[in-house]
């Protein structure tokens, strides 16, 4: 009996092992965080605040607008971000759909039929535009022209660690139950989202945080938006030259930056940078259709869009793929 | 690693369930795979640094032992190897600045260059450990270790390795060298031990940290009141933090079944500061008082001869803590009180009564502090001229709510009355220890401050 628990005691120490080691930031162990719980299933803002009125499940799950594929010759292809999980072929109203995300980007792309008609749109939200924008070397043609530098995101390894060991039930409802009493006894929210003192809503503290270069609040320069505007420009050329027709731009605007409350020193990147004269770029500018809406276009307890935001923003986008395919 | 990190907790527990899982002959290898690692999620190659500290005291204390006329000499290489490298990570920089100061004053601009790297992480603790054990060999009252395993086991034992107690050879390398055996009672006690060290560490000190971090690093913008209030809270968080480290260091050699030290003994209720250095950080006073005071001459030596000890004992204790002026003026503090304590015999004299005693030594040592806490001696002044301007309509909530301000100060008089009862007395039931040890692990994680705090002594 004492041998069987030695040896059990031995498996699960290094099982624990294990975890300590997918945890750390080496690249050897990277396929096993997939084994881990996805911190986002309530939202990523949840999964930093695990205050429980957050805690409403997603609406997950493909997005569907067209039965048929439609047969108009437009070759979609599509880089973005989690935006676009719940978008399919079938959700867009065109013969072929690529959707390449932002992690993956290759450094050419060499499927493209000359006979059909190629509409590129390069999605990504204002938080994170600053950074995608300079980083793939498909998209930017000019990065050294842009003197812009490159930031890494990465959870740190304590943080991974956190997500792999405590997120399940019922560490889940401890963290709530956490989070619950310092917001009603001592007036704080976790240190990584923004306070809920005036709207039904939180946000990500990067968003919020005028220190972070991922806050709709940074102090962006003209001069840095005229680089990006520049690197944009030149890689329109070298995407058209691949074999694109259509080049599109698509930044989805922070949440924070539509509620009235935090309207001060709202930096307006998305603004900033596809309303700029000099770009040549075509755009596909969605603030003043979320801004317009009565509805509320976003999770109250994620950054991403809801049903609302993606068929705003669906909508729009096809209406713009069926002049591409009647032309 | 930080003790307070949900990475040392994972990594305790499975080093716990191996250490325990694996045959007699091997689990001494574990220990020290196990402090290996420990020390390099620091930073990796500082390890090399602990080696060549290792390397040398043992090769030393061999020599030490068998030679009878090169003994000093040995000793001395020992010494100076091991000094040489503090001096060298730690107090290079601030010798190098003083002099191009002093250099400046004369218009001379051949300037010392600053090092530009981070300070090994408790180079202070390991480098005073390693010292003890050559001198203690040169004594006679320890014999050299001949396994190098077990040598380096004493001196980079995880529990203890980054921020003490600083163990004598006498102590620890005979537990060492035994069998290691899984005990229940132990297990109990050690664990109960860790949680009550996390409730202080991360429950107590990390919030009353919020506060003093507010003010010491913004005393442009701190009000008297604010002030007082931070410097009286960081007495508290500096107890709570050291020794909360310390409680988990004891608690988790205690699992591995290896009797560590007590570092504290009610510090705060000295009614002397020469109770107060029997009381606090005990490894590092009696260390100050084996190998310098006494081989000074101690109190034996004349009337000056005392003070000229306690001012050198007292500036190096100080500047052990870190190399700024600060600190040095913090150590001669307490030395000149202790100096005019002892010249007077004032605690005696005083016909005040105990709680006065305690409450005036307190609010020395409070006042000592601002040295400690300040970041430079332009702050220190700073946070005397905030405290001389305090005004009775003078704000006192900054980062805390009323709720918050009343737990805190519930937190430090429930801290003082429990540690006054229960001071270090051994828990004999097992179900209370169980659910003490629940208890103090759900309140810190209910109401502890996890942002990663380092503790305050690892920077020594």
């Amino acid at each position: 009996m004492k041998g069987i628990f030695k040896i059990l005691g031995l498996l699960f120490g290094l099982f624990l092992i294990l975890i300590l080691a997918v945890s750390s930031n080496s690249k050897w162990f990277n396929y096993f965080i997939d084994f881990a719980p996805n911190p986002y299933r309530y939202g990523d803002v949840f999964y930093y605040s695990s205050l429980p009125k957050y805690k409403s499940k997603l609406n997950r799950g493909k997005f569907c607008l067209y039965k048929q594929r439609a047969n108009n010759n437009i070759n979609l292809t599509v880089i973005g971000d989690s935006y676009f999980r719940d978008f399919d072929s079938c959700s867009f109203n065109v013969q072929n759909y690529n959707f390449i995300h932002w992690d993956n980007v290759p450094d050419t792309i060499n499927y493209l039929n000359k006979n059909d008609i190629n509409i590129l749109i390069i999605e990504t939200t204002e938080r994170y535009s600053l950074w995608r924008l300079v980083n793939s070397n498909l998209i930017v043609e000019g990065k050294k022209h842009t003197n812009i530098d490159s930031v890494k995101v990465d959870l740190n390894s304590e943080d991974k660690l956190q997500y792999i060991v405590t997120n399940y039930e019922p560490f889940i409802s401890l963290k709530s139950l956490k989070a619950q009493i310092y917001l009603n006894l001592f007036d704080k929210v976790d240190g990584r989202v923004s306070k809920p003192d005036i709207y039904n809503n939180v946000f990500l503290k990067e968003v919020t945080d005028t220190n972070s270069i991922y806050s709709a609040y940074y102090n962006i320069s003209d001069t840095y938006i005229d680089n990006i505007v520049e690197s944009l420009n030149l890689s329109d050329k070298k995407l058209k030259s691949i074999g694109f027709d259509y080049i599109y731009l698509s930044i989805v605007p922070n949440s924070v930056g539509l509620n009235k409350y935090y309207k001060k020193n709202y930096n307006y990147v998305a603004n900033r940078i596809m309303q700029d004269k000099k770009l040549q770029m075509q755009t596909i500018n969605t603030y003043k259709l979320f801004n317009n809406s009565d509805l509320c276009a976003y999770y109250y307890n994620d950054s991403h869009w809801n049903r609302t935001g993606q068929i705003l923003w669906l909508t729009y986008v096809n209406e713009i793929l069926n002049k591409k395919g009647k032309n | 690693m930080l003790f307070n990190s949900l990475h040392f907790i994972v990594f305790f527990i499975s080093f716990i369930l191996i250490l325990f899982s694996v045959p007699q002959i091997l689990r001494k290898y574990w220990l020290f795979i196990a402090s290996c690692y420990f020390y390099m999620v620091f930073k990796p190659e500082y390890l090399l640094i602990l080696f060549s500290i290792i390397l040398i005291d043992f090769f030393c204390g061999q020599k030490i032992e068998k030679t009878i006329r090169h003994k000093k000499i040995w000793l001395s290489i020992s010494i100076i190897s091991n000094l040489g490298i503090l001096v060298f990570y730690k107090y290079f920089n601030f010798f190098g600045e003083n002099i191009n100061y002093f250099l400046g004053l004369f218009n001379q601009n051949n300037n010392l260059p600053i090092l530009n790297f981070i300070l090994p992480i408790g180079l202070s603790f390991h480098t005073f450990q390693a010292m003890s054990y050559t001198i203690e060999v040169y004594r006679g009252k320890q014999k050299s270790e001949k396994n190098i395993l077990i040598y380096s086991l004493y001196v980079m034992y995880f529990p203890q390795l980054v921020a003490g107690p600083i163990e004598r050879p006498q102590n620890l390398i005979h537990q060492l060298k035994s069998k290691i055996y899984f005990n229940y009672d132990n297990f109990l006690n050690g664990i109960f031990r860790m949680s009550v060290g996390f409730f202080k560490k991360v429950v107590i000190a990390d919030r009353l940290a919020l506060y003093t971090d507010n003010v010491f690093n913004n005393l442009n913008s701190a009000n008297g009141l604010e002030t007082i209030i931070a410097t009286f809270f960081f007495s508290i968080q500096i107890y709570c933090d050291f020794s909360g480290y310390t409680d988990i260091a004891i608690g988790a050699s205690k699992i591995i079944g290896i009797k560590l030290m007590e570092n504290f003994n009610l510090p705060y209720f000295s009614k002397s500061i020469g109770e107060f250095w029997k009381r606090w950080h005990i490894s590092l006073s009696s260390w100050f008082k084996d190998y310098l005071y006494i081989p000074l001459g101690g109190n034996k030596s004349g009337k000056f001869k005392i003070i000229f000890n306690i001012i050198i004992v007292f500036s190096l204790s100080g500047f052990w803590h870190g190399a700024k002026w600060n600190f040095i003026i913090w150590g001669l503090l307490h030395g000149i009180v202790l100096i005019f304590e002892k010249s007077t015999r004032l605690h005696n004299n005083l016909k005040f009564n105990k709680i006065t005693k305690t409450i005036l030594t307190f609010t020395f040592v409070n006042f000592a502090w601002i040295f400690f806490r300040a970041n430079n001696l332009n702050d220190t002044l700073l946070t005397f001229k905030n405290i001389a301007s305090i005004k009775l309509t003078d704000t006192y909530l900054l980062c805390f709510n009323n709720i918050e301000f009343i737990f805190t100060f519930l937190l430090i008089i429930g801290l003082f009355i429990t540690e006054y009862l229960f001071n270090n007395k051994n828990v004999k039931s097992r179900l209370h220890l169980i659910s003490l040890t629940i208890f103090f692990v759900i309140c810190s994680y209910l109401f502890g401050e996890f942002y990663s705090k380092q503790f305050i002594y690892f920077q020594f």
